[in-house]
């Protein structure tokens, strides 16, 4: 009982985690309060229950499929609507409208394809490891993002991908002055944000279902992942993300499933006020 | 077909009355606010209270509505006058969460999903002469009236002046001694409390509420109803909520099937949202161009 609580947390942590540095990634560099993200969230969970479920693809096929178009969803986001707004030199307000107004677009869009229902996905074992009374799909699946994270953990710190954001983050007039290529960077931004949001959509759609309203609460904690992590590193969200999963968990282990949300919340309006810049704060000098 | 224009009337003042009052926070204050649907909600409880507990009349329902609204936006709006931008959007949505999750989940209170059921329009003497959906629009249209003309007012007082100010150059007004902050604050506790006019339309007018009327959709959709009209002039929030009403009678006229219109509602909305956000932008929200 205890090791599934467990399991939980880790698994809901694991997606809060991810979720938020595909977010901060796009968030950081470009300023922009891409709620949008979480329609993506809630197209790649769709997409997916459309390949597997209805055309009967093969499970891996179906996930490629959702990740593709998910993230050429979300590079069609920027350069439709982002970048021309960009290049009118709008503020953090008026993107920030017209990525509410794209999460609304999406999130319709795809009521009308698949109508308003929930929707479930057959399982089935993947993988069966008989250990501890474990659900095995799910222990797969937190393996799953583990590699997810390491991946991005690789790509981000080994390459020379995040210094070129943090200089984006700073001061981004002057990283395209010294010759890097900003648009080039956006591009691939948003197609490694989308990639990851979908493989974390997909699959989180096929453990439990998807509906439309998965997308928003989902990107919300990921958002508070970020401000009680920390917005700066790449260390901040994850470990705001395994620190909401946890505090789900405990919520609902000690309190009650109906008083996660409020808990949560709480604790975010605590970090707002006495710690805004979160467990891992970023060091930056004053100018 | 008179109680069908009365009905969709009705509902457009309220809209008004909310998109009026949260104009003030976008437009003075220059802060999106997405809890606004959460002041909404609670007006709506404490109004429910008022009429079915305690069995109060129309003006002290208002006012107990109103200094309840007004206190707890200023609890709300000492610690997030402080954050900037963003921050504040996500301190909004998350009283807009807390207090969805509170009224959903208090069940002995409010009733949890069930919602409250039975709350009466108090009695005046005339309703009895004409019907109770033209008493109530005569009065949603006396108290949209009173709310526009105090706002109107208000811009040209010197509390307007200094929140003019407020919005070109901050900087300078802490320089000659004015607490900034202060004037936020009041903006924010000025714009929740007159949502509580609405509240208490929208529950006597419903008379049964649910927490479902108060979720973070709505908060989108009233601020939706204030960016349609460009925000610079108060007219304009008038008009966005008068398009975000009239706009799903129009569609079901041309006769779109229910299941599509709800969608195609939102969507026009979205695209709405997007082409104002591109040929306005900046302007929408007082930012000077560098």
């Amino acid at each position: 009982m205890l090791i599934n609580y467990l399991l939980n947390a880790l698994i809901n942590g694991s997606i809060i985690a991810i979720l938020a540095v595909g977010f901060a990634m796009v968030y950081n560099t470009t300023r922009i309060f891409h709620i949008a993200y979480a329609a993506l969230y809630t197209l790649s969970g769709y997409l997916f229950y459309q390949f597997f479920e209805i055309t009967g693809l093969p499970f891996v096929i179906a996930l490629l499929l959702s990740v593709l178009l998910t993230s050429a969803v979300s590079l069609g986001c920027d350069i439709l609507i982002y970048r021309p707004l960009v290049k009118k030199n709008m503020k953090s307000h008026p993107l920030m409208i017209a990525s509410i107004g794209l999460l609304i677009i999406i999130n319709n869009i795809i009521v009308l394809i698949w109508g308003n229902s929930p929707k479930i996905i057959s399982q089935f074992e993947l993988l069966n490891i008989g250990i501890l009374g474990i659900d095995s799909n799910r222990l797969l699946f937190f393996i799953f993002y583990l590699i997810i994270l390491s991946i991005m953990y690789i790509i981000l710190k080994k390459s020379h991908f995040e210094i070129v954001m943090r200089s984006m983050r700073d001061n981004i007039n002057l990283t395209s002055v010294l010759g890097l290529n900003v648009f080039s960077y956006r591009t691939r931004i948003f197609i490694f944000s989308g990639i990851i949001v979908a493989a974390v959509g997909s699959l989180h759609s096929f453990d439990v279902g998807v509906n439309t309203g998965v997308g928003l609460p989902v990107f919300i904690y990921a958002f508070i992942a970020l401000i009680i992590g920390g917005i700066g590193k790449f260390e901040g969200p994850i470990l705001g993300g395994f620190f909401i999963g946890f505090l789900q968990t405990m919520a609902e282990y000690f309190l009650s499933s109906q008083w996660v949300v409020l808990t949560i919340f709480v604790v975010l309006l605590i970090f707002l006020l006495y710690l805004p810049s979160g467990i891992i704060p970023e060091k930056r000098r004053e100018l | 077909m008179l109680n069908y224009i009365l009905n969709i009337g009705n509902f457009a003042l309220i809209y008004i009355i909310l998109a009026v009052s949260s104009h003030l926070l976008v437009r003075v204050a220059n802060q999106i606010s997405l809890g606004q649907a959460a002041f909404f909600g609670l007006g709506a409880y404490i109004t429910a209270l008022c009429t079915v507990v305690l069995d109060l009349p129309l003006i002290p329902s208002l006012i107990i509505v109103m200094t309840i609204n007004g206190l707890l936006a200023y609890l709300i709006a000492i610690p997030s006058v402080k954050l900037k931008g963003d921050y504040f959007v996500i301190a909004t949505l998350a009283f807009q969460f807390i207090v969805y999750s509170v009224l959903y989940n208090w069940k002995s209170v409010t009733g949890g999903s069930d919602g409250i059921s039975g709350i009466t329009f108090p009695n005046i003497f005339f309703a009895k002469i004409v019907s109770e959906q033209f008493v109530f629009f005569i009065i949603n249209i006396i108290l949209t009236i009173i709310l526009m003309f105090l706002f109107f007012k208000l811009q040209y007082s010197m509390f307007g002046k200094i929140l003019k100010a407020l919005q070109d150059d901050e900087i300078s007004l802490l320089a000659v001694g004015r607490d900034t902050k202060k004037f936020k604050i009041s903006v924010f506790v000025i714009s929740s409390a007159f949502i509580g006019w609405a509240s208490y339309l929208y529950a006597t007018y419903m008379t049964y509420i649910d927490p479902n009327s108060f979720n973070i959709h709505e908060s989108i959709f009233i601020l939706i109803a204030v960016l349609l009209g460009g925000t610079e002039k108060m007219r304009g929030a008038v008009l966005g909520a008068l398009f975000m009403v009239l706009l799903p009678e129009i569609l079901r006229f041309i006769q779109i099937p229910d299941m599509i219109a709800a969608a195609l509602n939102q969507i026009i909305l979205g695209v709405l949202l997007l082409v104002i956000v591109f040929f306005r932008g900046n302007r929408m929200f007082s930012i000077k161009e560098e």
